[in-house]
């Protein structure tokens, strides 16, 4: 084959792969929502404005994902402050534990956060069991990383003089972090604002198993549309009102950070922090990391007492329940099930993610933005839509692979290819191209090229890629619970259907235990994956 | 042995490389000298393989090379900067090459041993390349590019990024390396001392296109332009008129070959002397401190100052008159087109 005819094919790969297991799916979907006997129907998007119900979701989707974001900033300012400004030791390991629930798994949270609220629970006195609180407590959980990493990353880089300037100049320490550092942060609090609230806006899980009557988001009510009432017409208009939420939402922050983007001068982050200097300073700094390492690590290490508390009995009945019926499997089936689709999932993101970086970094033609943005696109879809496209779209001729094993992974796949691109891409700009030209010159065929130097150069970028993905595999629920068979869970569906039955609080607890041990393995088994290595998302 | 023929390189709508014609013989050393930009790099590249001909050919041994990847010609490039792999030792840098040819590990490692030997880097295999100096850098990548023999060796600014006086002593060991080696080289640099020193004959470069080829004496006698010759550091440039043999310059009147008419006149350097009772009188400005020379800048009467090297004990201070006399060879004179 010809140089260009291998170029072809190698962005041919990641382009088939989304047309069919991404574009297809979605435009089914609208198809869905807005044709109806093969004419212009716009009733099932019009009806989420009109329909009471449809509307209260729409209204509870926004108002909690709002909620969510303003907690979540109130929440990871201090903390990113902290970790911005302050020198002390053992920063290096909260802000490695601030990472940690990126990657957890959202049924383990949200089984965490019900042994912590629910009933026998250290705070079950709240009664906070379901509903609102356990939802926004669980979001803010996971999303303290968005706002610490963005805003703080960017903290860490500002010139510390110019607040000096501004106390020279007579402004009180008040008065200088709210008219000069506050306004500087003002484009990566916008990032990270618009990050958190999409990740809210499309939460499904912890909503699902957090929630309770009249907490239904827009994700969750596309669900039991689909499961429940089996109405496709009604979840695909539930679905196109969501695209097209994301899309304003993402053309909004797009429009504000563009305006605020200001040149900065941005200084190594060596030389912005500091030690401590007075008593205050030293209080504040270690009621916020007190603070902060109990709302973080508490949850989970409840989580894991609790499982325990009946000695091992709780594990045992995972392993020796029999299989009564089909909504039960004994947790070794569920966990052999979980990590073979893991495995499959991290091929697949690895190969076409690797493929389309490739395409992404060499060139910076409009066709490789193009794709950039397409391979970017799943990430702000939500995995339930998803889901729901491929059971839309894939159960029926002229592509049925209903039955299919590969679907759970292909989905699974599709959720982390962005990140596999985001992670790969910057390596793989990282190599001076004459250095590509220096190997072809003493010998080195295209191939050999990518071998000799492309590989060993991203090796690194690779493997925290492949445990990233591998971690998304594990913990995906949102799509999956679309399109798992019910005979072949995997681990976060069967801690979900277990969470759904009355008496199963242990044995779920148990498996969550279990799930986030395994999660931790993949993530360490790939040296040590620093979540702060991962590029722009 | 490699003929560049009538050859083109076009980036978009910019021609980096306008219609080159070149030829080398077998064991030569040929420099290209040029400004940057004038396409020097992108005429190497090409000639590597890495970049596509828009027109012409380039040809070894009358073979014609467009249906020749680059890696399977054999030429060695040392690039600018070095482009050494960061993620290999020195040994595995050098090494790549031979690899590549499937050499045997024993032969191989007894070669790298030999060029680091060469070039002066003897026992440094297993040191990483980051650790290195600039100077240790560009041994290694001469070595690199030396390893596997190549059927021609192709410099690209090999001393460019370097301090003065590591590329002054580097420069006369990479003559006497390229005169060991009996390879043909193509040695490409802006510094016209760098190219007399290394090359057997230089290519003038400007805009893409090859202005003159000569051997560094014939250059530096008659460059072919007024432009090639400020590039080679001749001035100061005046516009004078020629007439019955000989024209008259601010410095005095000078014999010459050129038709009458109006011309271009090149002062080459050292074209003044200092001598008692000269025709150029002047007033010496300023001094400027050249090692084993002083050279002073003197405001000729009514004429551009011009340069004169003295030595430092006979450096008159600023401000004392002084007569010059004007070396008429040092004179060249180019036809103005009105």
């Amino acid at each position: 084959m010809t140089r260009v005819g291998v170029r072809v094919a190698m962005i041919a790969v990641p382009l088939a792969f989304l047309a069919v297991f991404f574009v297809y799916p979605v435009a089914s979907i609208v198809g869905r929502g807005v044709v109806a006997d093969g004419s212009l129907d716009l009733a099932p998007v019009a009806d989420v404005i009109a329909d009471g119900h449809l509307r209260g979701v729409l209204w509870f989707t926004t108002w909690q994902a709002t909620v969510s974001t303003l907690l979540t900033l109130v929440v990871g300012l201090p903390l990113a402050a902290a970790l911005a400004q302050f020198e002390f030791r053992g920063r290096e390991v909260v802000r490695s534990l601030v990472a940690v629930p990126f990657v957890l798994p959202t049924v383990v949270v949200a089984t965490a956060f019900t042994a912590v609220l629910g009933r026998g629970g250290p705070l079950g006195a709240l009664g906070w069991d379901r509903g609102v609180a356990p939802i926004l407590a669980a979001h803010v959980f996971f999303n303290v990383a968005v706002v610490v990493r963005a805003v703080g990353g960017f903290w860490a880089n500002l010139d510390p003089h110019q607040v000096d300037a501004a106390r020279v100049l007579g402004a009180s320490r008040t008065r200088a972090f709210v008219s000069v550092t506050l306004p500087r942060l003002a484009p990566a609090l916008a990032a990270a604002a618009t990050i958190v609230f999409l990740f809210t806006f499309t939460s499904f899980g912890v909503v699902l198993l957090l929630g309770g009557p009249g907490t239904s988001t827009l994700e969750v009510e596309i669900y039991l549309q689909t499961a429940r009432f089996l109405d496709l017409e009604a979840a695909a208009g539930l679905a196109i009102v969501q695209l097209l939420a994301v899309i304003a939402v993402l053309v909004v922050s797009g429009r504000f950070q563009a305006e605020r983007a200001v040149s900065q001068r941005l200084v190594g982050r060596a030389s912005t922090a500091r030690p401590v200097r007075t008593g205050t300073e030293r209080g504040a700094l270690v009621a916020t990391l007190v603070a902060a390492v109990a709302f973080l690590g508490g949850p989970l290490l409840v989580l894991v007492a609790r499982s325990l508390d009946g000695g091992l009995d709780s594990y045992r009945a995972l392993v020796r329940a029999p299989r009564r019926s089909a909504s039960f499997v004994p947790l070794d089936e569920a966990i052999r099930n979980s990590l073979m689709f893991a495995a499959a999932a991290t091929a697949i993101a690895l190969v076409v993610g690797t493929l389309a970086a490739v395409f992404v970094a060499r060139r910076t033609s409009r066709s490789s933005r193009a794709l950039d943005l397409l391979v970017m696109l799943p990430l702000g879809t939500s995995a339930v839509t998803i889901g729901f496209g491929f059971l839309v779209a894939l159960d029926e001729p002229p592509l049925d692979l209903r039955t299919s094993r590969w679907l759970i992974p292909i989905a699974h796949a599709l959720v982390a290819i962005p990140f596999v691109v985001r992670i790969v891409v910057p390596a793989l700009r990282s190599i001076d191209p004459r250095v590509r030209d220096a190997a072809a010159v003493l010998g080195a065929s295209p191939a050999r090229v990518w071998r000799e130097v492309d590989l060993p150069i991203t090796a690194r970028a690779l493997t925290v890629a492949a445990g990233f993905a591998a971690a998304i595999s594990l913990g995906e629920f949102g799509a999956t619970i679309f399109i798992a068979r019910p005979d072949v869970p995997t681990v976060p569906i069967a801690i979900a259907r277990l969470l759904g039955r009355p008496g199963n609080f242990g044995t779920a607890m148990a498996m969550a235990t279990v799930l986030m041990a395994i999660t931790a393995a993949v993530v360490l088994l790939v040296d040590r994956v620093r979540i702060r290595d991962v590029g722009e998302f | 042995m490699l003929s560049i023929r009538d050859v083109s390189v076009r980036y978009g709508t910019t021609t980096a490389v306008d219609h080159v014609d070149l030829h080398l013989a077998a064991s030569e050393t040929l420099a290209i000298l040029g400004p940057s930009g004038s396409g020097k790099s992108t005429l190497l590249r090409a000639v590597a393989g890495l970049e596509p001909l828009a027109h012409g050919s380039i040809s070894w041994r009358g073979n014609d090379l467009a249906g020749t990847p680059p890696h399977e010609r054999r030429f060695g490039l040392m690039f600018q900067d070095y482009a050494l792999f960061p993620h290999h030792d020195v040994g595995r840098n050098v090494e790549f090459g031979l690899r590549m040819a499937d050499v045997p590990a024993a032969r191989r490692r007894a070669r790298v041993r030999e060029v680091l030997d060469v070039v002066g880097l003897a026992g440094f295999e297993r040191r990483p390349v980051a650790q290195l100096s600039g100077g240790e850098q560009q041994r290694v990548a001469l070595a690199r590019a030396l390893a596997p023999d190549p059927r021609l060796l192709m410099l690209d600014e090999p001393l460019g990024a370097l301090d003065r006086a590591l590329r002054e002593h580097l420069v006369d060991e990479l003559r006497e390396l390229l005169d060991v080696a009996d390879v043909p080289a193509i040695y490409v640099t802006h510094d016209h001392d760098e190219a007399f020193t290394v090359a057997d004959r230089v290519a003038v470069m400007h805009a893409g296109r090859v202005v003159q080829v000569d051997a560094p004496a014939a250059l530096w006698r008659r460059p072919i332009d007024p432009r090639v010759a400020q590039f080679l550091g001749f001035g100061p440039t005046v516009d004078a008129i020629a007439r019955d043999g000989a024209v008259r310059t601010p410095w005095g009147v000078v014999p010459c070959g050129a038709p009458t008419g109006p011309v271009i006149v090149v002062l080459r350097p050292g074209a003044f002397a200092v001598r008692d009772g000269g025709p150029v009188t002047g007033v010496v400005r300023s001094h400027r401190f050249a090692g084993e020379r002083v050279v002073l800048t003197v405001d000729a009467a009514g004429a551009p100052a011009v340069d004169v090297a003295v030595a430092p004990t006979a450096a008159p201070p600023d401000g004392t008159p002084i007569a010059l006399a004007l070396d008429p060879d040092a004179v060249l004179v180019y036809p103005r087109d009105s």
